[in-house]
């Protein structure tokens, strides 16, 4: 099954969002 | 969102079609902690941003959305983001879409609203752009915020 390929790193994000579109920032509180 | 929506079919394809995805786990240490948050206050979770590549955000919001919804939410940001942009055309074109094949996601009265707005301001101040998406929201959707905000259409010159 394919998944969102996640960014690792937010300055990559950003700099892939110049490129690739709107950066899609998702906050989680997952208990580890 | 890990459970249902993110894995999903039509979601994968819709981020993957002009979004970048990054997430963070607000109970965990991340190096990028103070950055990805210095957007503004996370109080629950799941909050959602979408933003440019600016870090300028278009829209935030806190809460689960099932698989349409979703993808829906991702079409109106887009829209949105146009918007902003001074890009009408495209906006109006986005929020038609939304309109014209929304099936059932909870996004179509506050679309409705910005088809009207991206209509005006995409044909120079076209009040009968504005005025036929406003009248159909304030008469679909009387109960809802952007149906009331909507009614003012009633007030509007000829």
């Amino acid at each position: 099954m394919e998944t969102i390929g996640w960014v690792e790193a937010l300055a990559d994000a950003k700099t892939r969002a110049r490129d690739d579109g709107l950066l899609l920032l998702t906050y989680l509180f997952a208990p580890g | 969102m890990d459970a249902v929506t993110y894995p999903n079919d039509t979601v994968l394809a819709a981020v993957e079609l002009g979004f970048v995805p990054y997430k963070i786990n607000m109970l965990e240490r991340h190096p990028d902690f103070k950055e990805a948050c210095a957007g503004g206050r996370v109080m629950w979770g799941p909050t959602i941003v979408i933003a440019d590549s600016r870090g300028s955000e278009v829209r935030r919001w806190v809460g689960w959305l099932p698989p349409h919804s979703f993808t829906a939410e991702l079409a109106f940001c887009r829209a949105l983001a146009d918007h902003t942009h001074g890009k009408f055309a495209e906006a109006l074109a986005g929020f038609d879409a939304i309109v014209e094949g929304d099936s059932g996601s909870e996004i179509l009265p506050e679309a409705l609203y910005w088809q009207g707005v991206a209509g005006f301001m995409a044909g120079q101040k076209d009040w009968g752009a504005l005025r036929r998406s406003w009248t159909r929201l304030a008469e679909e959707h009387p109960g809802n915020r952007f149906g009331t905000h909507a009614s003012v259409i009633e007030d509007a010159p000829d």
